[in-house]
């Protein structure tokens, strides 16, 4: 089977790429004459004729979020510059129905939780419609490595969308769209400075090199000392001995070392557009955290070398057709791949103090969709996906770094504490999955709109699944707007799940010469999809131009959710060692989630000046029920939410943004009804200058900025991420960040 | 697992089928193509005094963009192949503000609706057609409005502000367009 899978999985990507190598030129000569005599042509209209021509069609309308089949929320670049975000972390923690807690797990450094339901992998992140989160469904950190410097709107789709997007969509999909080389036309750099040794810098460029052909291109680098907790957080990091999983010490307090979280992170896009019709993309992003966050001091020795670092490149060619005046289509093939870096490092006590990670995951994939529209009042798509994935699973603690250039049989590397005889086992995997969706949306009348679809997946891993999603769109004149939706969505178990596996030898023997360890995590290769389904309403009520109320009632169901449960005693999984004590990842759990969201947003106009203020409020409770009948509330999440702020603006030229986030108890990621994180309020401040030296010839276009995170200087806490961290981790004392821009058109 | 080759099969079909790339555009790219073409247009029915060209560069018609509209390569490509009252064609982005003054057609976006009355203040008694393209420019006092109604492109002229600016206007043009009144 084994063989059989890497045999398709060579073949499909062969038929990708000579697919893509012949249709290539075809598109190319046929558009080659088109844009550039309508330009003329239209120059050369006399101005009666002008007034007469369609400048929005059916085809190419970009659709208004009130009639989007979904609930969503779109950021624009200017909040985003007002607001001050630097990075999607930044702005996914002011949205109502997300929590997000930070520095509170070693291995994917933050966590994501949306309406209740907590993973990184949970939602797809998308730039331009491009998958840039893991290919392979790994938990990633959400940072400085997914930055906004290029954004021109960020869409945050909410709820359960496989029906369209396949695997992984399960929460929600959000989508960086980057500005378009025309609307860059020039260069943009940038500067930051800040608190602990923070630097942050960006280009990012843009321009149509000939009437046909577009670049854009754009990078960051980032660097961070980061605070030094144990002077804000004296208890929770005061010296205290360093102990092994068997309790005995392996530093002593008197011998502790210095606290120590710096991180880094740097990115790159670069996208050629050809005729608006044949584009080519490639993004690479990479940070690095350390492996010690949000873990207590007894169980791990702070590095400076102690660092989680994650890759993420993608590479895509996309076509754009158009078949008739209603019909067009688009095709995709691409290639991402993932990686843990050979150099992650731990030094806690479940790696023995030093233990290197190796992780690897790789996908390709081709995507035709076609469009068609009639009349304007019904659309109906549909589209096929071919994907081929290889995966190595996160490796258990490796005694030396992983060697890329080899196999990953051939890395000849043994678990610790075996004098180097029990060899490591890897689990590469070949897997194929294929998709097909169809989707319509019907405008009946003024007041009701409709949508249906469904997505078809057939995974060679665990075979196939079925999404449905349907609803409807009220409009009562064009004040108010109320959708009903429901959904399915699959979460296909990533390799690393279903494969993770790591603990310590003793390097003690029992009486029948095996290896002893107390405790090894168990992979389970028969790991399943969860599953979940969700009922949506959304209702917005416009009272005027300036003042628009959003509603939102949510309730859903997660079944089969993968959980860690106990595994076999005495297990022999690694020939050659006995352990004594296993746990294992297993489909048992059901989460049952309701919640709401409430959002007001009002707009204030004077002459010269401009008031926007928001508001929202959220709530959301529910059940985890877990083997053996254990029951908790939905684990990092807090039952009530407030966000808000206000952004003053004076001849558009001078702002100033604070905002405040309040969050109630948040539940712990390890289940205890009794223990919560406490409550928290946060401010945080962000104020600008653009065009500072606007009457000058060389210097206009430039803007400065001064950002304060935690201006209160609170000490707050958030949700720890697993047994071995902090259940309440210590957040970031007050911070200051100053930064310039300079545009060059 | 039957369901694999009737899926590839569906999936290669389809990807077999012809692709005929028509002349239809992007969305953005044709309102934007649009837009040029009204500027080049109105330049062609208005008047200016023959003041207004005494301290430019030779024989040349400045056109500048203010803000974040995309029109910058079609009004390079426009100065590169058209003129203006014979003149040639000057293409400015973004210009200091204490020079927009000579100007001779200010295109003002739609991302600068607060700076509007600095941007008009900046060339008020000059001769310079100040166009817009968002809600309540001319009412504000630009001399024209681009708006979009029933997925076209039409205009709306504040004859006042046209007067104030020592410019005149051709009676097509007039015609063509929604006449508005001025806030003050």
């Amino acid at each position: 089977m084994l063989a059989l899978g890497v045999f398709l999985n060579r073949l499909i990507r062969r038929i990708l790429i000579a697919y893509f190598l012949c249709l290539s030129p075809v598109i190319l000569s046929s558009s080659a004459h088109a844009n550039e005599e309508s330009f003329e042509m239209i120059l050369e209209l006399p101005l009666a004729a002008l007034m007469k021509l369609e400048v929005t069609t059916p085809s190419s309308t970009s659709q208004k979020l009130e009639d989007a089949p979904g609930t969503i929320i779109v950021i624009t670049k200017q909040q985003i510059e007002e607001r001050g975000y630097v990075n999607l972390l930044d702005l996914l923690q002011d949205l109502p129905g997300i929590d997000v807690n930070q520095k509170s797990v070693e291995e994917y450094y933050n966590q994501v939780s949306i309406r209740g339901n907590v993973g990184n992998d949970n939602f797809l992140i998308m730039q331009d419609g491009m998958r840039i989160s893991s290919p392979t469904g790994e938990h990633i950190p959400i940072s400085d490595n997914f930055p906004l410097y290029h954004a021109r709107q960020v869409e945050v789709a909410f709820g359960p969308v496989s029906a369209i997007y396949g695997a992984d969509a399960f929460t929600g999909v959000i989508n960086i769209i980057t500005e378009s080389a025309k609307e860059l036309d020039g260069m943009q750099i940038s500067s930051t400075v800040g608190s602990d040794e923070y630097y942050h810098n960006y280009l990012n460029f843009g321009e149509s090199l000939t009437p046909r052909i577009d670049l854009k291109f754009g990078g960051h680098w980032q660097s961070s000392q980061d605070p030094d907790l144990s002077k804000t957080y004296t208890r929770e990091f005061q010296d205290v001995d360093a102990l092994d999983t068997s309790n005995n010490i392996f530093r002593a307090a008197s011998a502790r070392e210095d606290f120590v979280a710096g991180t880094n992170s740097y990115s790159f896009y670069l996208d050629l557009d050809i005729n608006e019709k044949l584009n080519f993309g490639f993004t690479r992003s990479f940070l690095s955290h350390p492996t010690t966050t949000g873990v207590q001091p007894k169980n791990a020795i702070f590095d400076k070398d102690a660092d989680w670092n994650t890759l993420i490149q993608t590479y895509k060619t996309e076509l754009k057709s158009s078949f008739t005046d209603t019909i067009s289509g688009n095709t995709k093939l691409s290639y991402s791949k993932y990686t843990t870096l050979p150099s992650t490092k731990f030094t806690n006590n479940f790696a023995n103090f030093n233990a290197f990670k190796f992780a690897r995951g790789r996908r390709w994939q081709l995507d035709h969709k076609v469009d068609y529209k009639t009349n304007g009042k019904h659309q109906l798509s549909g589209g096929v996906t071919l994907q081929s994935f290889n995966s190595i699973p996160k490796t258990t603690d490796l005694p030396s770094e992983y060697d890329p250039d080899k196999e990953a049989g051939d890395q000849g590397l043994f678990h610790i504490g075996t004098s180097n005889t029990l060899p490591i086992l890897f689990f590469e995997q070949d897997f194929q999955n294929y998709g097909l969706f169809v989707q319509t949306q019907s405008k009946w009348s003024d007041w009701l709109s409709s949508f249906a679809g469904f997505r078809y997946d057939y995974d060679s891993r665990f075979h196939s699944t079925f999404n449905p999603r349907v609803g409807a769109i009220f409009k009562y004149k064009d004040s108010t707007n109320l959708k009903l939706m429901y959904s399915e969505a699959f979460l296909a178990p990533s390799t690393n799940l279903a494969f993770s596996h790591f603990g310590t030898f003793t390097g003690n023997k029992d009486g029948s010469n095996r290896f002893i360890s107390d405790f090894f995590r168990l992979p389970n290769p028969d790991l399943g999809p969860e599953k979940t389904r969700t009922i949506d309403a959304n209702l917005t009520h416009k009272f005027d131009e300036n003042l628009v109320l959003k509603g939102g009632f949510y309730f859903t169901m997660v079944e089969d959710q993968i959980d860690i449960v106990s595994g076999p005693s005495n297990s022999e999984f690694i020939p050659g060692g006995i352990i004594t004590s296993t746990s294992t990842a297993k489909n048992v759990g059901r989460l049952d989630v309701v919640g709401a969201d409430v959002t007001v947003e009002q707009a204030f106009n004077w002459k010269n000046k401009k008031l926007n203020y928001w508001i929202s409020y959220s709530w959301v409770d529910g059940t985890l029920k877990k083997l053996g009948g254990v029951t908790s509330n939905p684990p990092v999440t807090a039952k009530n939410k407030i966000k808000a702020g206000f952004t003053f603006t004076y001849l558009n030229d001078y702002f100033i943004t604070p905002k405040l986030i309040w969050v109630d108890e948040t539940n712990h990621f390890v289940e205890d009804r009794s223990e919560k994180v406490s409550p928290y309020a946060l401010l945080n401040l962000h104020l600008g200058v653009r065009n500072i030296f606007s009457n000058s010839k060389h210097w206009q276009a430039m803007s400065a900025y001064l950002s304060v995170t935690n201006l209160a200087d609170v000490k707050y806490f958030n949700a720890g991420g697993g047994s071995n961290s902090f259940g309440s981790s210590p957040q970031d004392p007050r911070r200051f960040f100053l930064g310039i821009r300079k545009s060059f058109n | 697992m039957w369901l694999r080759p009737s899926v590839l099969a569906l999936f290669l079909f389809v990807l077999g089928l012809p692709h005929h790339s028509l002349a239809q555009e992007g969305q953005p790219a044709r309102e934007a193509k649009v837009k040029v073409a009204f500027i080049y247009n109105f330049a062609k029915f208005a008047n200016w005094p023959d003041r207004a060209f005494e301290t430019l560069p030779h024989n040349s018609f400045s056109i500048c963009l203010v803000g974040k509209e995309p029109l910058g390569n079609l009004l390079d490509q426009l100065a590169g192949s058209k003129t203006i009252k014979g003149r040639t064609i000057l293409f400015r982005k973004n210009p200091p503000q204490h020079d927009l003054r000579n100007c001779r057609i200010l295109y003002i976006s739609s991302s600068e609706s607060l700076r509007l009355d600095r941007l008009l203040k900046a060339v008020a008694g000059h001769p310079v057609l100040t166009i817009g393209s968002a809600e309540g420019y001319a009412k504000r006092g630009a001399g024209i409005n681009l708006f979009e109604k029933n997925g076209k492109l039409s205009f709306e002229i504040n004859r006042k502000a046209i007067l104030r600016s020592g410019l005149t206007l051709s009676s097509e043009l007039l015609a063509l367009g929604v006449l508005v009144e001025g806030e003050n």
